[in-house]
């Protein structure tokens, strides 16, 4: 995104200039639309924090100072939606606890073994399903973290910005959430070799 | 996997939480060079990684989407 171009655009728009505002929406709807639909799971839940979060972002635009990054300003507030949401949906099954103790302490880890699979044959419908069922099982502080460092490409500091926690928590929830997905993924593929991929 | 240290594979777990490129932790690296499971179990994390992405592509906004968020910012009346 050209950050110029951006900066002079929420200037414009905090002038009540319509065109301008109109500009910001087109630049940064695909973005906002896919953090919702990788976080939700769900397109008519992705356009609701769309709208949400470009009806907060021409309310609240007088409040954004400029200190921060605007693509952060707005990651954060589309993130706090979606993040609302799953939480009233209460949509996750493991909790903050499980991750920790499965996850955290190494000697108590089972490790499942990874089968070296042709996985371009794997790439249909059933298995991108178990991939986001996977995703679907993780608490929300985790799913967070995930999506926005490993799919959004955010860095490990923007990630802390539009979460509003520290770097070390990005880090250490992020290191969860990766070999959590590595072993449901091995698991799958154990499954999937026997011939029942059951998950 | 073969039996390691404690101390290892917490450095190892820790690592994991890193940016997995980023070229910390020296000591830890080397062992991972040099020990196969290791190497093999960061690989299996990494790929992990790469096919959550390459199964979760960006999706243009769909047509209708955009039409009710601009009639919904009210920016279709001029």
């Amino acid at each position: 995104m050209d950050t110029d171009r951006t900066a002079y655009l929420v200037k414009q728009t905090k002038k009540g200039d319509q065109a301008a505002f109109t500009e910001l929406v087109e630049l940064y709807s695909e973005r906002i639309y896919n953090l919702g639909l990788r976080i939700l799971k769900n397109p008519d839940d992705a356009a609701d924090i769309l709208q949400e979060t470009f009806l907060a972002v021409y309310e609240k635009i007088d409040s954004f100072d400029g200190r921060s990054n605007f693509f952060t300003w707005l990651y954060r507030i589309a993130t706090n939606f979606a993040l609302m949401k799953l939480r009233k949906e209460k949509r996750t099954i493991y909790t903050d606890q499980d991750m920790e103790e499965q996850y955290d302490d190494p000697e108590k880890m089972h490790i499942h073994e990874w089968q070296d699979l042709p996985l371009q044959d794997m790439l249909n419908d059933e298995f991108r399903k178990n991939l986001d069922d996977a995703i679907d099982r993780l608490p929300e502080i985790y799913r967070s973290v995930f999506v926005l460092r490993d799919l959004e490409n955010m860095s490990i500091r923007e990630t802390s910005h539009v979460l509003g926690i520290t770097e070390s928590n990005v880090k250490i929830r992020l290191k969860r959430a990766r070999v959590y997905l590595r072993e449901e993924l091995a698991h799958y593929m154990e499954e999937y070799t026997k011939g029942k991929p059951s998950r | 996997m073969k039996k390691h240290g404690r101390k290892v594979l917490t450095e190892l777990c820790s690592y994991l939480g890193e940016d997995l490129e980023n070229p910390m932790c020296q000591e830890l690296i080397q062992h991972v060079n040099e020990c196969p499971d290791c190497q093999f179990y960061l690989d299996t994390v990494k790929m992990t990684v790469n096919i959550f992405r390459e199964t979760h592509p960006s999706t243009p906004v769909p047509e209708n989407v955009k039409k009710d968020l601009i009639k919904s910012l009210k920016l279709d009346k001029k």
